[in-house]
């Protein structure tokens, strides 16, 4: 009962506390501007009698729901100025998180290239068409933080010795165009070397990751993990709270100067040393926040929209171009062995004869190489290569036959080669056909693929 | 073509397994560089040669061109030391100084039921030792079994 309580208590909190110095604050500083006996202290005079002729719980909750609004108001206001503020200045990262997270994108990386490693998908590709891009500043500052943590602290534990160089200047250009108010990701610049690339894309998925916190609290964490949830949503709830008092309390430091004269040195110093130390603390509990969600994403206890859009992309990209890899690989062995058996036969009529028997067997081994992509090959590719290979085998047992003493073929054995021939390059034609079709598939699961080689195989001429 | 005489009568052999039959598989040597620098007339001269040759010499065997430049001997009831023995003279007599053109030819041998009981085998076993000639050099006959000695 209590703990769902506490975190609608938590909301109130902030406005009404704020709200009432800010009622005090202004107070000080408009009561001595009233003219009594003007209409506005008749007013007031009115409303005071009204409110004296009220129980102290009557006057109570009036002076409450003021508060309230005057907190309200400023939190709509102000506080989003200060955590802007928060976030470019004051955030510092708890290293052990940041490392982490680091930790984490490294593992997402190598995950996603050992997924895509056999495949035509591009890893820079997938990242930047399924990786939200910071949308705002406190985002862009938040992936500023991460290269900055890199650069402070090197490596995480664990991470491979080379991902602890010092961010090359091509990475700091791309990061820092990385940041406000672009909509779409820059392109992975060029690097040098692998490992300034696979930070690169580190670093990209950190700065999702991180743009992504406050989404991953309040849609995985709630609900799934209540007690990470209510510890998160008590630290958000302390940063609102001291970022809705700063402002209020710096206000009624003017308010006590210009009231009471004597405290003009005093009261200032003392408001700032408040502030500061609200927003100093404001940014503690964001940390706090934030490192609750980073290691539930370490730990597995929910997952990262951002990872998961990667790894659905990558199992397509995987999938298919798997898929088109083998296609390509049978193909070609296909494709490579019925070119052998035709110029084994063709060497029959030629003047290699006595080699009809290793002739027979590479047409018996085409043959089963076609086999091998009943499963794989598009119909009409399946068939052209059916009937090929059926060309060859009736000149091969002709062959037998007349081994075997039996008579000359009684068909033209040359035209039955050169009719397998045209139904070869068919089959190849629909095994292209085929495989744009499977790139078009990767394609939109993963993005645009670099060109590459969409065409299986030239044949190979083992002869 | 397809060497019918030789390999129709070869199938009807094994229909009674009693007796050894030889088989040859003979190629002719460089035909090619003959055809590129003599023309392809005197090559097709040279081919009806080989097989008058074989089949005025070789008068206990039946022979017949198969295909292209290759030709098959069959030597029924006949072992394969004889056979051999056979061959050799026959590429003796085809180095003598009065052909026109000097060709000589490569060959390989098998013997039933020693190297296969069937057309097939024969064959198969001859074009290995066919094969074997030619990587050692050209103008021999060679034999899948021991008569080669």
């Amino acid at each position: 009962m209590l703990t769902s309580l506490l975190p609608g208590l938590r909301q109130i909190r902030a406005p009404l506390s704020s709200g009432f110095v800010w009622l005090v604050a202004l107070w000080l500083l408009a009561e001595p501007l009233i003219d009594r006996d003007s209409e506005v202290g008749d007013t007031l005079s009115s409303m005071a009698e009204v409110l004296g002729s009220a129980s102290g719980i009557g006057i109570g909750a009036a002076w409450t729901f003021v508060a309230y609004l005057l907190g309200s108001l400023s939190m709509g206001t102000l506080v989003p100025l200060l955590r802007r503020l928060l976030d470019k200045q004051w955030l510092r990262g708890d290293r052990s998180s940041v490392a982490t997270l680091q930790g984490l994108s490294v593992r997402t990386r190598v995950k996603l290239q050992a997924m895509l490693e056999f495949t035509d998908a591009n890893i820079d590709v997938l990242i930047r068409e399924h990786l939200a891009e910071s949308r705002s500043r406190r985002q862009g500052a938040l992936a500023w933080l991460v290269a900055r943590a890199r650069a402070r602290w090197g490596r995480p534990a664990g991470e491979p010795e080379q991902l602890a160089m010092a961010p090359s200047s091509k990475i700091a250009t791309s990061l820092t165009s990385a940041t406000p108010g672009v909509s779409r990701p820059s392109p992975l610049p060029e690097t040098e070397s692998d490992d300034e690339l696979a930070r690169l894309r580190e670093d990209r998925i950190s700065a999702s990751l991180m743009s992504e916190l406050e989404e991953v609290a309040v849609s995985r964490l709630l609900g799934k993990e209540a007690e990470l949830y209510g510890e998160w949503d008590r630290e958000r709830a302390e940063v609102e709270f001291r970022l809705a008092l700063a402002p209020a309390v710096v206000l009624l430091a003017i308010a006590i100067v210009v009231r009471v004269p004597d405290f003009w040195w005093w009261a200032p110093i003392v408001a700032a040393l408040i502030a500061w130390g609200l927003i100093r603390d404001a940014a503690r509990s964001e940390d706090l926040a934030q490192t609750i969600v980073i290691v539930a994403l370490a730990n597995d206890r929910v997952q990262s929209p951002a990872i998961e859009r990667l790894t659905v992309a990558a199992q397509v990209g995987s999938r298919y171009g798997q898929e088109a890899e083998i296609i390509r690989s049978v193909t070609r062995t296909a494709s490579g062995d019925f070119t052998n058996a035709v110029a084994g036969l063709e060497h029959l009529f030629a003047s290699e004869a006595a080699n009809a028997q290793r002739s027979v067997e590479l047409v018996d081994v085409a043959a089963s190489s076609f086999r091998a992509g009943d499963d794989l090959f598009d119909p009409v590719a399946q068939r052209h290569g059916e009937v090929a290979v059926r060309e060859l085998a009736d000149v091969a047992q002709a062959w037998l036959d007349v081994i075997d003493g039996k008579g000359a073929p009684t068909f033209d054995a040359q035209s039955r080669l050169r009719v397998a021939q045209v139904h070869h390059a068919r089959f190849l034609q629909a095994i292209r056909e085929q495989l744009e079709r499977v790139t078009t598939t990767v394609t939109e699961a993963t993005g645009p693929t670099p060109p590459g080689d969409p065409v299986p195989p030239s044949p190979r001429a083992e002869k | 073509m397809w060497g019918q005489s030789v390999l129709a009568p070869l199938a009807d052999l094994f229909d009674s397994p009693e007796g050894q039959h030889s088989l040859v598989v003979l190629d002719v040597d460089h035909l090619t560089r003959i055809n590129e620098e003599l023309g392809r007339e005197r090559g097709d001269e040279l081919l009806a040669d080989v097989e008058v040759e074989l089949a005025t010499f070789l008068t206990e065997a039946t022979s017949a061109r198969w295909t292209g430049d290759q030709y098959l001997v069959l030597f029924p009831h006949t072992e394969s030391r004889r056979a051999a023995s056979l061959m050799r003279a026959f590429m003796a007599h085809l180095n003598r100084p009065s052909h026109a053109v000097r060709y000589s030819l490569s060959g390989g041998g098998s013997t039933s039921p020693t190297d296969g009981t069937s057309n097939r085998e024969l064959v198969a076993a001859c074009a290995t030792a066919l094969a074997t000639a030619k990587a050692r050099g050209r103008a021999q006959v060679l034999w899948t079994g021991s008569a080669n000695d």
